[in-house]
């Protein structure tokens, strides 16, 4: 039976497993946009890792699927000092997708209460920014400090979109 | 006795002595009937909330698993949280269907497709060979994305990291085949009435290494002992009262491919996969998903091969009447019933596969081991956001 070894034929290349076509995507890979009325602290811990929670208000699941992307080897967040965690406890930001849902109000707000300062919130794809064509957004994600768009956005902007609240807090 | 007397609760409660409760400075007759916290095995049950958000749960949902720490006694689900409203009432049909493929991104094909079928029935027309071999393109690629995203979960919760990174590649990979030729990887804004937005030609090609490592990675998982045994007895439910993937893997022949007249399955001779022997656990599910993955994959073969050429569009401004369109999601089916008045929407109703399996999920869940619950609960391959939605 064939191996299947992927990684290993990346290695043998000498270079990264997979280079993200970016050229050829060029047209899916959107700007994240940074929100100037958010508070901006100075977090000179976030230069290091940063863990990201996620909580999905009201999303149609594709939102979720492109944040999951993230794992796979073709984007491995872990090489950029990026995580997922299980609890917010642990979380750096507050990862929030989709539109306002009633019911959520109090799980959006209860993660948030739970995570630790310095913390931060990033609103993922257009429902979570303006509640694009479904409904209105979520009220915590006024305060984002960085809104990723797309519908859904792109793992490479999602991406992109991350690194910026990072670096937005930390300069 | 000098210091203690009969009576009522003087000072703190110490706690029962015989038929009595100790207190400070008293013995009071009113001993509490200890708490009924075991079952009739001598187990102690618990209940336990899982979500509805917490890691591990792609989506916003609520379990409430009443559990003896080994085994799962009772289920019960709350699939609300996430409850979106859509405005689709009174819209016209091609403003509507952008929210229509907002149900679940995921199966956004199969839901537009449906929607679409059922307009295209009230109107009385008949898509073009075209239109309906490239929507059958399209949902089987929905399905083979579907499934490997399904089968890696099952990897990931058997902290398999080799095989889970190998299928979310894969998963990627139709990600991107997807994007190519339909212009979006979700297939937004891909269809239209008796419409189709993206050209498949060349598409097997594109998907042949992802049929080649997708069958190494199912030989190799078939061999780990490890996984099958977590798998096996895992979930077991053989009952008429679900569809999909979870139907044939329970020995039921049901598929919309076979019995709906929306789409001409029929010209490809397609066949469903339909599990024999040990049926209904999360292995027969893993086993299905797998080898549905193959058979999409012909499928969308023999359908490039039919490809012609497109006609004309269909114009939805003076369509009036009643019609349904049934599909075969990668979940089951998927079906809506609509109503429309001179080409607006009057009435809309949908069923969607996570809606009809997940009260079966709940029923498979009893008596399993509670470290397992995750493997059944992705072997099912729910998506609540069909669920918690309402058409207003």
């Amino acid at each position: 039976m064939k191996t299947n070894i992927w990684f290993l034929k990346g290695l043998r290349k000498f270079g990264r497993t997979e280079k993200y076509p970016a050229e050829k995507y060029a047209q899916s890979v959107m700007e994240p946009i940074v929100n100037s009325n958010a508070t901006v602290k100075k977090f000179e811990q976030f230069k290091r890792s940063f863990y990201l929670y996620q909580v999905d208000s009201g999303t149609c699941g594709a939102c979720n699927l492109e944040l999951q992307a993230l794992q796979t080897p073709h984007y491995d967040l872990n090489r950029l000092g990026l995580f997922f965690t299980n609890t917010p406890r642990h979380a750096d930001a507050l990862v929030i997708m989709g539109v306002y849902s009633e019911k959520m109000v109090k799980a959006l707000e209860n993660a948030y209460d739970a995570m630790p300062e310095p913390k931060l919130i990033i609103a993922l794809g257009a429902c979570a920014m303006s509640g694009g064509m479904i409904g209105k957004s979520p009220r915590l994600s006024k305060e984002a400090i960085v809104y990723i768009p797309g519908c859904p956005p792109n793992p490479y902007t999602i991406l992109k979109g991350i690194m910026k609240a990072k670096e937005v807090s930390s300069k | 006795m000098k210091i203690y007397s009969y009576g009522k609760p003087i000072g703190r409660k110490i706690g029962t002595i015989g038929e009595y409760t100790l207190y400070e400075k008293t013995l009071v007759k009113d001993v509490e009937a200890l708490s009924e916290t075991e079952n009739e095995n001598g187990d102690t049950k618990f209940n336990f909330i899982y979500g509805p958000s917490a890691g591990g749960l792609t989506e916003s949902v609520l379990f409430n698993i009443s559990t003896t720490g080994e085994s799962i006694k009772n289920m019960t689900s709350n699939p609300t949280f996430k409850m979106r409203n859509l405005k689709v009432l009174n819209k016209k049909i091609e403003s509507a269907l952008p929210i229509i493929e907002r149900v679940n991104g995921p199966f956004s094909a199969a839901h537009a497709i449906a929607f679409l079928s059922a307009v295209e029935d009230a109107a009385g027309i008949r898509a073009d060979k075209n239109t309906l071999m490239s929507r059958i393109i399209e949902i089987e690629l929905e399905r083979i994305r579907n499934h490997l995203h399904v089968v890696a979960r099952m990897c990931e919760a058997a902290a398999f990291g080799v095989p889970y990174n190998s299928l979310f590649y894969l998963r990627e990979m139709t990600n991107r085949t997807i994007d190519k030729y339909a212009g979006h990887r979700y297939f937004f804004g891909a269809n239209g009435i008796n419409e189709i937005r993206a050209d498949f030609s060349g598409v097997t090609n594109t998907l042949s290494c992802i049929d080649r490592e997708a069958k190494d990675v199912y030989n190799t998982l078939l061999e780990s002992k490890i996984f099958v045994d977590r798998l096996q007895d895992n979930g077991k439910i053989i009952t008429a009262d679900c569809v999909g993937p979870v139907a044939r893997a329970s020995g039921l022949k049901f598929d919309a491919r076979l019995d709906s007249q929306s789409l001409p399955y029929k010209e490809l001779n397609f066949s469903p996969i339909v599990e024999e022997g040990i049926v209904g656990d999360a292995m027969s599910r893993f086993i299905i998903r797998f080898e549905e993955i193959f058979r999409s994959m012909e499928l969308i073969r023999k359908a490039e091969s039919q490809l012609g050429r497109h006609n004309k569009s269909g114009s939805s401004r003076s369509i009036t009447g009643e019609g349904i369109g049934r599909i075969e999601s990668p979940s089951g089916d998927v079906a809506y019933l609509v109503k429309l008045n001179a080409g607006k929407i009057k009435k809309i109703s949908m069923l969607t596969p996570s809606a009809v399996n997940l009260p079966a999920f709940q029923k498979s869940a009893v008596n399993n081991v509670f470290t397992d619950f995750h493997f059944n609960w992705e072997s099912f391959g729910i998506w609540i956001s069909e669920i918690a939605v309402k058409f207003v």
